[in-house]
């Protein structure tokens, strides 16, 4: 707007430009509130003094020294990190496929039955599902027995109470949050941009190359950063499949919450949460220009 | 006529498309010559744009036969085929510039890099955007999107350029002048241009020939004078244009004429189809009647004559259109060049009168 | 931790069997329990008639849950004043909110009384949040067995449960028969512990077996850091399913834990003869004791009333009836249980009589640094 037209405008324009602040704001003020006071407390909580037993409101900083210099949550972190990126990768090499053929479908109930089928884990509670996979992933249980009599493995092997129950049983959770933003990005997108390719000289594979997938690139990066985020604040999964094997931030963060150890349980919290945002920020700049160049809509 | 010598670029053999029950494209044949602009005008669902699927290869036809070129091609994919289509929304691709949606199709056909470039910069002179390689799709108005896509078809060469409603989505100006363009463009490239529409204005301006679509069939095949001025069907006379019709019955034929009877009125009809006492329908186009004050003489040749009584004058700018009511009722439309002279007044008793071989008789 | 759901959750289990006749007696049979005004002359009202409106923490699950809403109809329906609101929860996760309401406003207790485990009860004494009892208002203090008194009468045992060690009685030829066999060859690869809960998980018990305690457990976290990283350990678990499967299985052959479950487990199995057995090592089996307490900042109304309800549970019919019903061993001397559990080992006096009553408080101020060595010490090796 420019200064001689700016007094021209009306009440109701006036009152429009209001409108959009006016109905996000209560949102904003919620979430940024929450948000900064959660933190706010998170900082307070992490300079206290913990005795042993209970934590003392004196200014120190021996809970980050302890983080920082102690080998073994170097260890957890990086436990963390290749949890969370093996649970992604899976994930996006098993759901992008799985989205794809289900934008796919023509007829409704199959659709349907597709969603109900992707969709069925978050159906059930974690905890249900984690008894369910230590059952199948067992010495006894049905992938063990499926690998031994069609002699892919010698004997039994370990599947569970280990990273790889972990991995197993966080794919299987984290499937429809990465399958949904990339189905919903394959539904949105013009048919015609397909047929176009094919029209101008492409196969189906070629179309895929050249046309779907990097018009989907967008759904992919939100669903990795979705499974990335929820893979990293997993506790259920590698609490009762990880048979004390799998250590992450998140159970250490609870168990120092129980104990009153806060100084520490927000020590861990602000790591997690550097951990994550850092992540987000970095794929942010990293994929920035494939992202606007896939986002442009007519 | 090259037909001896080269095949036609599209032959469609009594097609027809099924999607279950709905029976959309009904034993279609069309014969489009190479260097044609071929339109397929009909309201929205008469089945042209399947028509022009079915020649794309994106829709194969239930039964019948699609030949391109004098081959067969019911079963080419519609990468393999020699033809391009200009999408209804275009389908530029968002996610690549100008230069890479034009070079799309050339680096398929893996041709050399200095070849691509040299194409595309043609291609972009060729539509008026030379200079635009770099710009985003986004950036782009409406217009130069639609030569964009222009230039992405045609850069390949096709035997058949195939065009579904690319105009659709711009305003009336706009549209106008692409229409001009894409009939330029259409002359020098020489390439065949198969063109589906709804808008007869855009069919008439550009096409060499005009199938007329409706209810999955082509009701008429001609020159857009012929399909405008000696339309075959009621349909096709009220489709493309006004028209004042008569349901009639005819009387007699002389020779040259058909004498026929409506409402009572005797007219006179050049000759057709029909025998004593077959139900017809007389159409008269708006622009050649003549409206005649009650008291006047009769210019020699208007042979009709029918009391009327104007009901609204509009004004159109190049010419006047009055709505009358006939004696007996009937609406009736007339159009007069506008050329200064005073208007009828609303209400006036006038005359509507119009030569033997102004009108056409439509038996179907 | 969540000691007391997790134990709370077979609680549960059991009533559906063992519980199912009691609760058939109702209220009735027992309603005329004494519901003693010990304090204070039976015909005049307790707080003097005033309006009592106060808040008893009871554990969640429904054999935990039935005497105490038998006890407070009946409480309520002798004081028309007293309106006894239940809390259901765990210790795990209600003892820290107790505490947060406290720093929030000391005079306004989120709880005014109930039952607690060790766990909450040492950490309630080391925060000091729990009130010294009034032996003159709980006359039936006089009851219970003299070691489960605290010193100022801060809370009240009442009843205790067994750790023991968890075996599949058809996989396994050899029992185990100390504390100590957790680290026995024959078991390699297949002993299963409770993740940092050191009453039910061998810690205490092997420390305790071997002339060790609370205060000298460095030889003890050595015994299970080289056992973890010997591969002697199957898994390191947290809910009471995860051993259950792992057990009934063979997947796990031993666990240390609350030898009840074994009880109640073979009950649950179709048939009833699962194949879970309980050892009693021959050092003792480890205590994990119950107790009654009343918060701080209780009006003195609120006391009164909590004193004549606990008094109230501790009179022989009432913690007898809830001992039958959850399968705990009593603390109130004089009681008897039910024949089947008057049969188990584990119920045997010389049992009760041997069983280690580890440094509570030792414990629990270690905790946090107990569990910072296990995630190293032992898991980390795993």
């Amino acid at each position: 707007m420019n200064a001689a037209a700016a007094p021209g405008r009306t009440g109701w324009a006036r009152g429009r430009a209001l409108v959009v602040p006016g109905l996000l704001g209560p949102a904003v003020v919620f979430i940024a509130g929450l948000l900064l006071t959660a933190l706010g407390i998170l900082l307070v909580n992490s300079a206290y003094h913990f005795t042993g037993t209970r934590i003392e409101p004196r200014a120190t900083f021996e809970a980050y020294r302890r983080f920082f210099t102690d080998p073994f949550y170097a260890g957890v972190v990086w436990e963390e990190i290749r949890l969370a990126v093996t649970t992604t990768a899976i994930c996006l090499a098993i759901g992008y496929p799985t989205a794809y053929a289900i934008a796919k479908i023509r007829r409704p109930n199959w659709v349907i039955a597709a969603y109900i089928l992707v969709f069925s884990p978050l159906l059930t509670s974690s905890i249900v599902r984690a008894y369910g996979w230590l059952v199948i992933l067992s010495r006894g249980g049905l992938v063990n027995w499926l690998l031994t009599v069609t002699h892919l493995v010698a004997g039994p092997v370990r599947l569970v109470f280990n990273f790889t129950g972990v991995a197993i049983a966080l794919v299987h959770v984290l499937l429809p949050f990465t399958v949904f933003p990339i189905l919903s990005i394959l539904l949105r997108m013009d048919p015609a941009l397909r047929e176009a390719s094919a029209d101008l000289g492409a196969t189906r594979a070629q179309t895929f190359l050249r046309v779907t997938w990097p018009l989907s690139f967008p759904g992919l990066y939100a669903a990795a950063q979705l499974t990335f985020v929820l893979a990293m604040n997993a506790y259920v999964t590698p609490q009762l499949l990880g048979g004390g094997r799998v250590q992450v931030l998140p159970l250490l963060i609870y168990e120092n919450i129980s104990d009153l150890n806060w100084p520490l349980a927000a020590v861990e919290a602000i790591v997690l949460i550097t951990l994550v945002w850092t992540a987000m920020f970095a794929s942010n700049v990293l994929f920035r220009r494939r992202l606007a160049a896939a986002g442009e809509r007519e | 006529m090259t037909a001896a010598s080269a095949p036609p670029a599209v032959d469609l053999q009594r097609v027809h498309k099924r999607y279950g029950p709905v029976h959309a494209v009904r034993d279609v044949s069309l014969c489009i010559r190479e260097g044609e602009f071929f339109s397929l005008l009909g309201p929205s669902g008469c089945g042209k744009t399947t028509v022009l699927r079915m020649i794309s290869g994106f829709e194969t036809p239930t039964e019948g036969h699609v030949y391109l070129q004098g081959r067969l091609a019911d079963t080419i994919p519609p990468y393999r085929r020699d033809t391009n289509l200009i999408f209804q929304h275009l389908a530029l691709f968002p996610h690549l510039d100008v230069y890479d949606n034009i070079a799309f199709g050339l680096r398929l056909r893996r041709l050399p890099r200095d070849e691509i470039g040299r194409k595309v910069r043609g291609a972009l002179e060729l539509v008026d955007l030379a200079g635009y390689e770099s710009r985003r799709i986004h950036q782009l108005s409406g217009g130069q999107k639609q030569r964009i896509a222009i230039a992405r078809a045609l850069v390949n060469e096709p035997g058949v350029l195939l065009l579904d409603e690319p105009l659709g989505a711009l305003d009336l100006r706009l549209r106008m002048q692409m229409q001009v363009e894409l009939k330029q463009i259409q002359h020098r490239v020489g390439t065949t241009f198969v063109y589906v529409t709804h808008d007869q204005t855009e069919a008439l301006t550009m096409s060499d020939r005009i199938a007329v679509m409706n209810h999955g069939t082509v009701e008429q095949i001609g020159t857009g004078r012929e399909v405008y001025e000696r339309p075959r069907t009621r349909f096709v006379a009220t489709f493309l244009g006004d028209s004042n019709l008569f349901e009639a019955r005819v009387e007699a034929r002389g020779p040259g004429e058909t004498l026929l009877r409506a409402a009572g009125q005797r007219l006179v009809a050049p000759p057709a189809a029909a025998g004593a006492g077959d139900a017809v329908v007389l159409c008269v186009r708006p622009e050649r009647v003549r409206l005649l004050a009650p008291t006047g003489p009769a210019p020699a040749g208007y042979e009709n004559r029918i009391d009327a009584r104007v009901q609204d004058v509009i004004f159109k700018g190049a010419f006047i259109e009055y709505r009358l009511a006939a004696a007996w009722g009937a609406p009736l439309i007339a159009q007069v060049h506008a050329d200064g002279a005073a208007a009828i007044e609303r209400g006036a008793a006038v005359i509507v009168a119009w030569r033997r071989d102004d009108g056409v008789v439509l038996t179907e | 931790m969540e000691r007391g759901r997790r134990h709370g959750m077979t609680r549960r289990e059991l009533l559906r069997r063992g519980g199912a006749a009691g609760a058939a007696i109702g209220l009735g049979a027992w309603g005329g329990v004494a519901l003693g005004a010990p304090g204070r002359a039976a015909a005049a009202p307790v707080a003097g008639g005033r309006k009592v409106q106060l808040t008893e923490f009871i554990w969640i699950g429904g054999g935990q849950g039935v005497v105490p809403r038998e006890v407070k109809a009946s409480y309520e329906k002798a004081n028309p004043n007293v309106n006894i609101e239940l809390y259901e929860g765990t210790n795990a996760v209600t003892y820290p909110k107790i505490v947060a309401q406290r720093q929030v406003d000391p005079n306004k207790p989120l709880i005014n009384f109930g039952f607690f485990n060790v766990d909450a009860q040492t950490k309630g004494e080391l925060d000091d949040i729990w009130m010294s009892l009034d032996p003159a208002k709980i006359p039936n203090m006089a009851n219970v067995h003299p070691s489960y008194h605290r010193p100022h009468d801060t809370g009240i045992g009442w009843g205790f449960s067994a750790v023991g060690i968890l075996y599949n009685k058809k996989l396994v030829k050899e029992p185990p028969t100390s504390w100590n066999d957790l680290f026995a060859p024959r078991f390699k690869g297949k002993v299963m512990l409770f993740d940092y809960a050191w009453g039910f998980n061998g810690l205490l018990g092997v420390a305790y077996a071997n002339g060790g305690d609370a205060k000298h457990i460095d030889a003890t976290f050595e015994k299970f850091s080289k056992a973890a990283q010997d591969g002697q350990f199957l898994a390191l678990f947290t809910t009471n399913e995860q051993v259950k499967d792992a057990l009934a299985r063979g997947e796990a052959l031993i666990a240390p834990y609350f030898t009840s479950f074994a009880i109640t487990w073979n009950q649950e199995t179709p048939g009833g003869n699962g194949p879970f057995a309980y050892a009693i090592p021959k050092e003792g089996v480890v205590a994990f004791t119950y107790y009654f307490d009343i918060i701080k900042g209780s009006t003195p109304d609120q006391v009164a009333v909590a004193s004549e309800v606990i008094n109230t549970y501790l009179s022989k019919p009432t913690i007898e009836r809830y001992c039958n019903l959850t399968a705990t061993i009593p603390a109130v001397k004089g009681v008897s249980l039910k024949p089947e559990l008057q049969q188990e080992a584990v119920f045997q006096p010389s049992v009760v009589e041997k069983a280690i009553q580890p440094d509570w408080v030792t414990t629990n101020t270690q905790n946090n640094a107990w569990k910072q060595r296990w995630d190293r010490e032992v898991k980390a090796k795993m």
